[in-house]
């Protein structure tokens, strides 16, 4: 386990590994170390689970460690009884994310646990996100049905699929980019523009 | 009438029926797919049951009122006409246009078969034909 200050010194996190295989597998915020230690078994699961694809990209540990971390912490108590969610939410982050300086892309995760993740990106519109993806994954984006609002389109990534969608239930969200996996959402990006 | 579960077969249903009234982001059948994997219990998506325990989440969400179905947005369901509105009207509609698994697209066309709106505001209602 290591200390992470911040620029003034601060102790604000630790990082913690089992070994040198996977290097940084958790991440604690600095007042929750004993809640770590007390749910370890959970946080190992749900490392386990990540790991099945594979150790995460050093862009990852710092998208979690920078602009990310109170995104990703406000699902923390949802992580504990749950590391299926924090799988979820790690691996939605990290398939837009790898490969890109963390300081690029910013969000508010807006929903708390009740349903799929939601993030709503703040760095990005809309339109400049689906090029991200596309600029990420190769492909394009396909046209599979059209609203007044403008066309649905998927883009196909082996089992992912993007789906981008200008409408939405929500009034405040119109502008939606559905997140699935084997044929099951995962997630949702949202945007204001 | 479209086959559905009895709620007792459902786990957690109380809990999943509060999460569906209470949480604003809730929009689509991938939400309730995804609350039965996380509060009922994970299934194949191309499992019968999964199809009867969705079926019996909408029945309650029309019968209360909790939501009114939006259609429209699917790439596999078209608009319906009259538009469907009693719950067993709006299962029929599920049905027919479920889907087979050698579909192309049909978990996305699945999951866009209904949006659901639940106050004044929540998406213009039925405006539109899918391509």
């Amino acid at each position: 386990m290591a200390k992470n200050y911040d620029v003034n010194g601060n102790l604000i996190s630790y990082y913690a590994w089992r070994n040198s295989t996977y290097g940084i597998e958790f991440m604690i915020k600095a007042d929750q170390l004993n809640s770590f230690q007390e749910n370890i078994e959970y946080y190992t699961s749900a490392a386990n689970l990540i790991y099945l694809n594979g150790p995460p990209s050093r862009a990852m540990i710092a998208l979690m460690n920078e602009n990310y971390l109170d995104g990703l912490l406000s699902m923390w108590d949802e992580a504990l009884r749950s590391p299926s969610y924090y799988v979820y939410a790690a691996n939605i982050l990290v398939m837009t994310s790898t490969n890109l300086k963390p300081n690029n892309i910013t969000f508010t995760h807006v929903t708390k646990g009740i349903s799929s993740p939601n993030y709503l990106i703040t760095s990005h519109s809309y339109s400049q996100y689906k090029n991200l993806i596309q600029q990420k994954h190769g492909g394009s984006w396909q046209t599979v049905a059209t609203t007044p609002q403008g066309p649905i389109q998927i883009l196909e990534v082996g089992g992912i699929k993007y789906n981008a969608r200008p409408v939405a239930s929500n009034p405040y969200y119109k502008l939606t980019i559905d997140y699935f996996r084997g044929g099951k959402k995962l997630g949702e990006f949202r945007f204001n523009n | 009438m479209a086959n559905v579960l009895k709620k007792q077969e459902i786990n957690n249903f109380e809990l999943i029926m509060e999460l569906i009234a209470t949480d604003p982001f809730f929009e689509n059948i991938s939400d309730i797919i995804f609350l039965l994997d996380r509060h009922d219990k994970l299934r194949e998506l191309e499992d019968p049951e999964l199809k009867r325990a969705v079926f019996t989440i909408v029945q309650e969400i029309i019968d209360n009122g909790i939501a009114k179905p939006i259609f429209g947005y699917s790439p596999t369901g078209p608009m319906p006409d009259p538009i469907p509105e009693r719950a067993e009207e709006v299962l029929n509609y599920l049905d027919k246009y479920w889907g087979k698994p050698t579909d192309q697209h049909n978990d996305i066309g699945r999951a866009y078969l209904i949006f659901f709106a639940k106050k004044d505001g929540d998406l213009e209602h039925n405006s539109f034909k899918a391509k």
